[in-house]
């Protein structure tokens, strides 16, 4: 089989290129086509009639029409992990080794085994799955949805990794014009050439619309001819950018519209490039020039291969070279029929018979065709493939194609993507937009109604011209293209009645009118119910070529005229759009930035493992040759930390420079507790509340000058604190003279710590008197280190031990860690992350965001002090509500396990001995737990009912998640070194 | 004590890709002016008798010779210029007390990208648009790119430079890079 069914050269050459043939397979079977091809051409010149089986009933379809509106030709492209399903094989382009697979059937295409489920069609109709698994429930979820789901259905998953690549982009443009059909051609040479910036986008790899498709005549040229010549003169201005295999999915607010551009689709390989573009574009004004879409007449049997719209019978002949059949019959209620029949008769394909059910004198005469007027088919035979038609006068005819056409229906489905509601036109028996368009979206062409070349040409120049003008852009005195209308008369006829069999509707979901007429007679007569009730227009083609006709047999059933039945609306995406062009290039790795701090490749050369911590990476332990578990590794580090000296990198908590004359009494108004005597040189650990007085962040803030102060905040938190104090500086605060800047990526900071810490530091400092009174504790200073390096150094301390934090600008980073590692050899120096600081913190009682939680108050954490009542402060007058400083709140505490064996668990919650574990007995929860190798135990903080006079107590901590419950000593929070005197030595 | 050496944020990084060259600039120093409460005429001034420039606007730089001005915020202009041993000291020299002083030289990773399908590489992952018409020369924008707060200049014909966080600038790289490929 090759290439029967393609079209002398000479009668009609196609826009293919014969002198490039290409190889592909269709379940197997190899065929040939040409470069121009796509796959359902490539098909039907190969006499490949059956292509698919139908949704519900495994009825044998055939290709249906030649563009995206394709309800039956759904095929998998490509294999392995590349296969794609429900492909329509109309846009898909042919390529050299494309490889295609039919779906929705078991065994072969031909004897699919689930075509049985067409046999029991009579109890199959709307409504049956609603009505017929009602009972028992329990069976609906494992038994009815899994064996429904695997009889009706579209085609599958590969089940693998998607290995495509995707990307997103950005476009910007004046005017948009969405379809390069005449209208969107002729707009944009009018707009182009006025030098507004047009983004003109085409779902066809070959742009011209319907222009490739008909013969048409333009300036005294075919319509192709000068559709390439305006894409020519467009390609050449710059102003312009033309985007084939680009489809306008959606319109979006504010003149955004989205669109998928197929990058790579067309080729064998996308190599390294990105298979498919999601692009968001936007525009000061939209024209969509989207055309019309045929839509085709109920009857019986109207399903069967071979069986297509007369206007894609037309373009598979004048585009493609295609015949669709040897005997081409036409059943059309318009004119556009009668062009099908006259073009395939002038290639010398045969036409058999013309079918019109309007009682008027034939619209032309076909050679050797038998003209039926005021008739209908009322039937069709050919299991696989049609071969005879029955018309309403008794007459039978063979035929392997038939070309039908019911009209055509304008493609408004970009105008109803904001809730625009179209309207009727009897004149055209079609619905047009409404007037409740998208703000900035224009209408042209026979989207808009103008069916005929001359009113689309004519239509998208004037609107392009309106547009432009209104933009500021001065029109070109270009006159728009001439062109004829050709003839353009309908009667509204939607389907064939007098029969019991069924006639589609719906070819993608196996709607019939019988469907339609059981939605009304049970009572589902909105246009809303029954596309719910029947699935009418609900699968991937979005009903395009049945939602009208559907709404026809619905207006008919309930006795209605169309405009009162109404109908639904659209919403995007215009067509399928790949989830992995939604999510682009945003995979894997690539869905969030990844910070580093600056010592990362130094701690990665010692083989840290590393911890995600929002964005960053921060080292969490360094293992060492001989741990065996994690804990090792934590252990080690705190005991070597303690007992001589660690360091650690603090630089990805959040740091901001603070700066101005009333910086001290911005920051009295931030911190709960005082800031505006903070000598020059000193820190203070300060806490913040939200206007709630609600804790949510603390720190060290220290005071470099008197009108300079460098905040330290909570990692977490960092962006958090920074745009509360931006939010009150410039608008609580705005007559305050004080400026704000982050400089968390600007500093790298150290923390060293441990009885050797000064030691270590003394020699990395440069002329600094180390000592106690030289330095004390929550000193600091602006120093330079290591011979000249400009730097920062505070004395502050989160573990408990004598401690510094060191900061240099972040590019000396990676030299300073190395500096303090050599310094600290001689007193075996170790690097600590993440755990050992935990650890080292809960021992000591510090607070972390494991106890902010957003539930506490600085009452709870013991700290109600630091709540000025000397001066206001954000949060200050809430956080002393009266049940917010009630005796019976939680108060912190630390807590150890009586059995120093047992183990403890954050979420535990404190349950007071021999009383049962509910929320009546619930005394609080442990928030943070580590084991201590210092006590040699696991430790907890937590917060408890009265907590601060309960030290000593023994309850229960209960955890009913992780099914333990262990006695627990009542400790002070500050278990590690209470008095401090480690940290002040 | 040996004296610390430095790195740069993407040690620097200086590839072509296709007819792209994308670098990254790390010779510059990068300072932040903060404006005083009720300062923006004496700044302006001490800018134009200090640098010998006019102050920046909200969507246009002010260059001078191997100086950048730069407008990132409405009492915010970012110095960028040739690197110095002590970059908020040079500058003071300069404008004196007419700003708080701030270095952010080490905060901030800055990528050029130069050639003539950088627009179309920048398309990917920029949402400002970048038409030789509108985004004229010195033209700039704070924008986010890839979920990253960045900043980008027209500093040239095809030519841009493109700033972010220097604590993701590997992440920031990668998302200028894999665009400049995916155009290439």
């Amino acid at each position: 089989m090759s290439n029967n069914f393609r079209i002398d050269v000479k009668k009609s050459a196609g826009l293919i290129d014969r002198t490039q043939p290409m190889t592909f397979k269709f379940n197997s079977k190899t065929m040939h086509g040409f470069q121009g091809d796509t796959l359902a051409s490539a098909m039907l010149a190969n006499g490949e009639r059956l292509v698919a089986r139908s949704f519900k009933y495994h009825r044998p379809r055939g290709i249906f029409s030649a563009g995206s509106e394709e309800p039956n030709a759904l095929v998998q492209l490509r294999t392995g992990a590349y296969q794609e399903p429900n492909t329509r094989a109309t846009t898909a382009e042919l390529f050299d080794g494309l490889t295609a697979t039919s779906q929705n059937h078991r065994g072969p295409l031909g004897f699919d085994i689930m075509s049985a489920t067409d046999l029991l069609s009579p109890f199959l109709g709307a409504g049956f799955y609603y009505k017929t698994f009602m009972w028992p429930a329990a069976f609906w979820e494992k038994l009815y949805e899994p064996i429904i789901r695997a009889s009706a259905g579209l085609g599958s998953l590969s089940m693998l990794e998607d290995p495509d690549k995707y990307d997103k982009g950005f476009l910007h443009c004046d005017l948009l014009i969405a379809g390069a059909g005449p209208s969107g051609l002729s707009a944009a040479l009018a707009a182009g050439r006025s030098g507004a910036r047009v983004i003109i986008a085409d779902e066809d790899f070959v742009l011209g619309g319907r222009l490739n498709a008909e013969n048409h005549t333009i300036a005294g040229m075919s319509g192709h001819d000068w559709a390439q010549q305006t894409l020519a003169e467009l390609a050449a201005m710059d102003n312009v950018r033309i985007l084939p295999r680009t489809t306008i999915f959606g319109a979006y607010d504010h003149g955004i519209y989205g669109a998928l551009e197929r990058k790579t689709d067309h080729l064998p390989h996308a190599g390294d490039k990105p298979r498919q573009v999601l692009w968001r574009i936007y525009s000061k004004h939209a024209l969509i020039c989207a055309g019309a879409t045929e839509r085709s007449i109920a009857f019986a049997n109207n399903d069967r291969p071979g069986i297509m719209l007369a206007g894609a019978v037309r373009a598979y002949a004048n585009r493609w070279g295609v015949a669709t059949g040897k005997q081409v019959a036409i059943f059309t209620n318009n004119d556009s029929g009668w062009q099908t029949a006259s073009e395939l008769s002038a290639k010398g394909v045969n036409i058999t018979a013309i079918i019109d059910p309007r009682d008027t004198a034939p619209r032309a005469h076909i050679a050797g065709a038998t003209i039926v007027m005021g008739a209908s088919v009322c039937n069709t035979a050919g299991r696989k493939a049609l071969h005879r038609i029955t018309l309403t006068n008794g007459q039978t005819l063979n035929a392997d194609c038939l070309g039908v056409s019911g009209g055509w229906s304008p493609n408004v489905h970009l105008t109803c993507h904001q809730r625009g509601r179209p309207v009727w036109n009897d004149d055209i028996a079609g619905f047009v937009p409404g007037g409740d368009l998208p703000v900035g979206q224009t209408i042209a062409g026979a989207a808009n109604g103008d069916m005929t070349l001359g009113a689309a040409l004519s239509a998208g120049h004037k609107a392009a011209n309106g547009i432009v003008k209104e933009l500021g852009f001065t029109n070109s005195r270009a006159q728009v293209a001439k062109a004829d209308d050709e003839t353009f008369a309908i009667k509204q006829f939607w389907h064939v009645t007098g029969h019991k069999q069924r006639a589609w509707i719906d070819l993608q979901n196996d709607v019939t009118t019988k469907d339609v007429k059981q939605s009304q007679a049970e009572g589902f007569k909105s246009v809303e119910h029954l596309k719910r009730y029947t699935t009418l227009g609900m699968a991937t083609d979005q009903g395009k070529t049945s939602n009208v006709l559907g709404l026809a047999v619905m207006a008919e059933a309930t006795g209605k005229t169309i405009p009162e039945t109404g109908t639904t609306i659209f919403r995007p995406p215009y067509n399928p759009v790949a989830v992995g062009a939604f999510g682009g290039r945003e995979r894997g790795q690539h869905f969030h930035p990844t910070r580093l701090t600056p010592s990362h490749r130094w701690a990665d050369e010692q083989g840290a493992q590393f911890v995600e911590v929002g964005n960053w990476m921060r080292a969490q332990w360094f293992p060492k040759q001989g741990d065996k578990t994690w804990r090792d590794a934590v252990d080690r580090e705190v005991i070597q930390t303690r007992a001589s000296v660690g360091v650690c990198d603090v630089s990805t908590l959040g740091k901001i420079d603070i700066k101005g004359t009333d910086a001290a009494a911005f920051l009295n108004k931030m911190y709960s507790n005082p800031f505006a005597k903070v000598p020059v040189g000193r820190v203070r650990y300060g806490l913040m509340l939200r206007e709630d007085g609600i804790c949510y962040d603390d720190g060290t803030t220290a005071r470099m000058s008197e009108n300079h102060f460098v905040m330290t905040t909570t990692t977490a938190n960092a962006v958090l604190v920074y745009r509360n104090m931006e939010f009150a500086r410039q608008c609580l605060f705005p007559d305050m003279d004080v400026h704000l800047i982050s400089t968390t990526d600007q500093w790298a900071q150290f923390a060293v710590a441990g009885p050797n810490a000064r030691a270590v530091m003394a020699k990395i400092v440069d002329k600094v008197d180390m000592s106690n009174d030289g330095f004390p504790f929550m000193a600091c200073a602006d120093v330079t280190v290591c011979g000249g390096t400009p730097g920062r150094l505070f004395r502050i301390s989160f573990s408990g031990e004598i401690a510094y934090e060191v900061a240099v600008p972040a590019r000396y980073g990676d030299a300073l860690i190395r500096e303090i590692m050599d310094a600290g050899a001689e007193f075996d120096i170790t690097p600590y992350g993440t755990e050992a600081l935990g650890v080292m913190r809960v021992e000591k009682g510090h607070v972390t965001g494991a106890e902010l939680d957003g539930r506490i108050t600085a009452f709870n954490v013991n700290m109600n002090g630091m709540v000025s009542v000397k001066k206001d402060s954000i949060g200050a007058t809430l956080s002393r509500r009266e049940m917010m400083v009630a005796e019976n709140q939680v108060r912190l505490v630390g807590v150890k396990p009586v059995d120093k064996s047992d183990t403890l668990s954050a979420g535990a919650h404190f349950i007071a001995p021999d009383t049962a574990p509910t929320t009546q007995n619930d005394l609080g929860w442990i928030s943070s737990v580590c084991y201590s190798p210092h006590f040699e135990q696991h430790i907890g903080l937590g917060f408890l009912k009265g907590g601060h006079k309960r030290h000593g107590e023994i309850i229960r901590a209960w955890d009913g998640v992780r099914g333990t419950d262990v006695d627990v000593e009542i400790v002070s929070p500050h278990m590690y070194d209470p008095e401090g005197g480690l940290q002040r030595g | 004590m040996a004296k610390l050496s430095q790195t740069s944020p993407l040690n620097g990084y200086d590839q072509h890709i296709g007819d792209m060259r994308l670098r990254e600039i790390h010779d510059m120093d990068l300072i932040a002016l903060a404006v005083p409460h009720k300062g923006g005429t004496k700044l302006k001034r001490a800018i134009k008798d200090g640098l010998g420039m006019s102050m920046p606007t909200a969507v246009k730089s002010s260059s001078g010779d191997r100086t950048r001005l730069l407008m990132t915020q409405p009492d915010q202009v970012f110095v960028m210029s040739p690197r110095t041993a002590q970059a908020e000291k040079t500058i003071a020299k300069s404008i004196g007390n007419a700003a708080y002083i701030t270095d952010q030289t080490d905060a901030w990773v800055v990528l050029e990208l130069s050639g003539p399908s950088s627009r179309a590489a920048l398309e990917r992952i920029c949402q400002v648009d970048l038409n030789a018409g509108v985004f004229k020369l010195n033209q700039m924008a704070r924008t986010t790119m890839e979920h990253m707060g960045s900043i980008v200049i027209h500093n040239g014909k095809d030519s841009f430079l493109l700033m972010s966080g220097s604590s993701s600038a590997a992440s920031f790289l990668h998302a200028v890079e894999l665009s400049a490929k995916h155009v290439s």
